[in-house]
């Protein structure tokens, strides 16, 4: 697999209502869909959320396949959450059992439960990402916390640490894959041996990795300073934001949901 | 200082203190008392090997260094005092291009990273987006603008990177080996883009190794050991035999091969558009 | 060693917005002793193909065969340990291979490649230390130093000694003059030349320098868009089939480009030349051309 194959954090062009919403909106949005899903306590009401998370996605244009790509590096972490639920939780009847060994239809239940929480989660997260220009996030981000930098909180310099990290993604997994293939040219070998020959084949690649990381970040620091970076102090931007309807009709629509999703809490309606 | 001089070095020297291998550090001179002019709207090249100073020089232009003696005057003020000050107040006055096309670019959208530049000086928004499109369009960018810079091929990184230089609106754009990393279609994109800043009057530094690009200036400072080994027009710098680490460009060696041959080809003739002009006559 | 490459094709992230065909049905020679050019465009595959020839890349279809001096044929493009074993002896520079040094001194970092062959220690350092004469290097002098101090040219050497330490029989080097100033440029080339001969080795350079590829190459491989559009010599390329080279956007080089531009402006010259010299002695008959035909004319409006 090439490096570049990672969809988690990429940006999805396209000129959708949900792309075009304000992304201090969609970043609260996202933030409250999120906690949505720890609310929800049994299954008819993550129904609720998948509605509402197909809603958002057929309204954004992005292809389905394209989100789920997101979740390939993190199936084996739901795998794994999904077995210690099976095999750990004891409470419930037991379903299936071999010799001493038994697990419950709790633990199935539970098991399904998280699961399904996570994958909506990554699917959650993933639309803020896919719809947002990494720039406009860490715009929106920075707007959001500038509140806080009455109390010392660095907004916009987080917010620049992020948009920075951003940009440098894709050269820094560049450079990872050719010093890799170089090193293996030169007979490394970065799949075999055990654990301590692996974390010791690793140093030819992480040396170089570490110089170049020092090489650009000097380099984008000179040419930031040339370019009259001085601080967020007296700077202006590009994209002035301001809330359309558009903005609040997601407001409303969000409100809403959260609405549906707490009350569910204390509606009683138990299908299994 | 002369009067329409834009940058002036009076006897610039500096110095660091480089630390080998377990002895003290040993304190290295990368320029020895440099004194020259640059004139306004002048296209002058600077040339020299890898670690003659050429790279320190210019940075000295826009105060990212300052002497350790002598003094760099810009616009009339001192480096040294614009720097204790503001420093960003000179650097829009004088922008810089650097050498690695991707370092050099801030952020993840090609307009928002040409926006980098004005967004620090603390230009008006309705501004801001004229003169980006205006620098888009200038290095023919612009339709590239919503792109993520790793989408682009190193020549247009590098045209982007201008942009955001002349985003600023400099009189000074200081070039420092622009086309070392770029294949020969990302060279002349380039080296277009430098002419084309030069006839609108603005005044172009260009640090190269390339010599038929350095031939195209009005004038090339030939930098060695951290002193200025030459200060002359093209024709005058490559009318001498020995350049040392400088090679000939093609134009001079063929007029050279056919001044032998008895063909009496004007002296100054240093780029290959104005032989190949003679030549046709 | 010679490499065989058949019906080779390569597609990036396929299924992605951004789903590239890298390389399409390529097939080319390198033979033994050879000393082989690609060029093209950037992003016309040529680093892809050579990586695919150091068997760093798998192919999608199609594949590459080394044959040995003995006669053995074997398929590199799979995996696999023969495979493996003939790999190693095609060895690869990248661009801007100094930015892959990592050991503490210069001698640990051109043993690096020798030390994963499984030799000993003493056997180590004696190639490394072969290795860095054969770039010009003096290993008594610079080996006990840390790569990262050297200057740039030097490090570049270094940085290829550690490929030759493996002691390759065919030796690809992706534009390993970028970014140097013209004299560690010619060093370079010249240092490659040298070792070609001395230790008889085939060699790949990808190169954007046409100049260079007149100047050295045996043989060379035109790329656009992923595919192979022209094979042969410098001569063959440069001036029987320079127009179509131009077309595709690519440069010819000093010598036949400047006559062409001659021939532009209405002097009738021979684009077909290739070194200086002869670019300069072409020049030079169709100059004494044309003043013949002026004094004829002359001759004639007197006459008349």
């Amino acid at each position: 697999m090439a490096v570049r194959d990672i969809t988690l954090g990429q940006y999805f062009p396209g000129d959708s209502c949900i792309h075009r919403l304000d992304p201090r909106v969609k970043i609260v949005c996202a933030l409250v869909y999120l906690v949505s899903l720890f609310v929800v306590r049994s299954f008819w009401v993550f129904g609720l959320c998948i509605l509402f998370l197909a809603a958002v996605i057929i309204l954004s244009g992005v292809p389905f396949r394209f989100i789920s790509k997101g979740l390939k590096p993190v199936i084996f972490l739901i795998i794994i959450t999904m077995l210690i639920n099976v095999l750990f939780i004891r409470t419930g009847d037991p379903v299936l059992t071999i010799g001493k060994f038994y697990i419950t239809n709790e633990g199935i239940y539970r098991a399904l439960f998280m699961g399904l929480r996570l994958v909506l989660l990554i699917f959650g997260s993933s639309m803020l990402t896919l719809t947002t220009k990494p720039i406009e996030l860490t715009d929106g981000m920075e707007k959001l916390l500038s509140p806080l930098s009455k109390i010392g909180l660095p907004a916009h310099e987080l917010a620049m640490m992020m948009t920075i990290a951003l940009r440098f993604i894709p050269t820094l997994l560049d450079e990872t894959d050719k010093i890799m293939k170089a090193q293996t040219a030169r007979g490394a070998d970065f799949e075999n041996g055990n654990l301590k020959e692996k974390a010791k084949a690793l140093i030819p690649l992480l040396v170089p990795l570490f110089v170049s990381a020092f090489r650009i970040a000097g380099d984008l620091a000179m040419a930031m300073e040339a370019r009259c970076y001085h601080g967020g102090k007296g700077r202006t931007r590009l994209h002035q934001m301001k809330l359309g309807r558009v903005d609040a009709v997601a407001a409303i629509v969000m409100v809403v949901y959260l609405g549906c999703v707490i009350a569910s809490r204390y509606i009683n309606i138990n299908i299994f | 200082m002369a009067e329409d001089a834009i940058i002036s070095f009076k006897n610039v020297s500096f110095s660091y203190l480089q630390e080998e291998d377990g002895s003290a550090p040993v304190e290295k001179l990368a320029l020895d008392d440099v004194s020259f002019d640059i004139q306004r709207g002048s296209f002058v090249a600077i040339v020299g090997s890898n670690g003659s100073g050429k790279s320190t020089l210019a940075k000295h232009m826009n105060a990212l260094l300052l002497p350790t003696s002598g003094s760099v005057i810009v616009e009339g003020i001192d480096t040294i005092t614009a720097s204790d000050e503001a420093p960003w107040e000179l650097r829009k006055k004088i922008g810089m291009v650097f050498q690695n096309p991707d370092n050099q670019l801030v952020s993840s959208i090609v307009e928002d990273d040409v926006a980098f530049g004005p967004e620090n000086i603390g230009m008006p928004p309705e501004e801001i987006r004229k003169r980006v499109d205006e620098s888009l369009k200038m290095v023919d960018m612009y339709e590239h603008r919503r792109k993520g810079p790793h989408l682009l091929s190193g020549g247009q990184k590098q045209r982007v990177a201008i942009a955001g230089v002349i985003a600023m609106d400099p009189d000074c754009v200081v070039f420092d080996e622009p086309t070392a990393m770029l294949d020969p279609r990302g060279r002349r994109e380039i080296m277009a883009i430098i002419r084309k800043l030069h006839d609108q009057g603005d005044t172009v530094i260009l640090i190269t190794h390339f010599m038929e690009e350095a031939a195209e200036a009005d004038r090339i400072i030939v930098m060695d050991q951290g002193k200025i080994a030459a200060d002359a027009a093209p024709a005058e710098i490559f009318s001498k035999e020995d350049l040392g680490v400088l090679n000939v460009p093609f134009a001079v060696k063929l007029s050279a091969a056919l001044r032998k041959a008895g063909f009496d080809i004007p002296a100054g003739t240093v780029t290959e558009e104005k032989l190949a002009e003679f030549l046709c006559r | 060693m010679q490499i065989k490459v058949e019906n080779l094709s390569k597609t990036f992230s396929p299924g992605m917005p951004y789903e590239t065909r890298a390389l399409s049905d390529i097939n080319c020679e390198i033979g033994s002793g050879e000393f082989v050019a690609i060029i093209g465009h950037t992003g016309s595959g040529k680093t892809t193909l050579v990586q695919h020839i150091a068997g760093l890349v798998q192919p999608d279809s199609g594949r590459v065969t080394a044959t040995l001096d003995d006669g053995t044929e074997t398929v590199i493009s799979e995996k696999g340990k023969a495979a493996f074993a003939v790999r190693r002896r095609v060895g690869i520079v990248f661009q801007y291979p100094e930015y892959q040094l990592f050991e503490e001194t210069v001698l640990k970092d051109v043993c690096f490649g020798p030390k994963n062959q499984g030799l000993d220690q003493e056997a180590q350092e004696a190639r490394a230390k072969e290795a860095l004469r054969l770039v010009g290097l003096d290993p008594d002098v610079v080996g006990e130093s840390s790569p990262f101090e050297l200057s740039g040219g030097q490090k570049r050497r270094v940085a290829i000694a550690g490929v030759l330490a493996v002691e390759p029989e065919l030796l690809i080097l992706d534009e390993p003059t970028a970014g140097l100033d013209p004299k560690g440029h010619d060093d370079i080339l010249d240092m490659i030349d040298r070792v070609k001969e001395d230790k008889s080795l085939s060699i790949v350079l990808v190169s954007h320098n046409m100049d260079d590829v007149a100047a050295y190459a045996d043989k060379v491989i035109v790329m656009n868009a992923g595919t192979v559009v022209m094979e042969g010599t410098p001569e063959y390329v440069y001036c029987e089939r320079g127009s179509e080279l131009k077309d595709i956007g690519l440069d010819l080089p000093a010598g036949p480009a400047f006559l062409e531009r001659l021939r532009e402006g209405g002097l009738d010259v021979d684009i077909r030349k290739l070194g200086f010299e002869e670019t300069a002695g072409e020049i030079v008959r169709a100059l004494k051309a044309k003043r013949g035909k002026k004094t004829e004319k002359n001759a004639e409006q007197q006459n008349s």
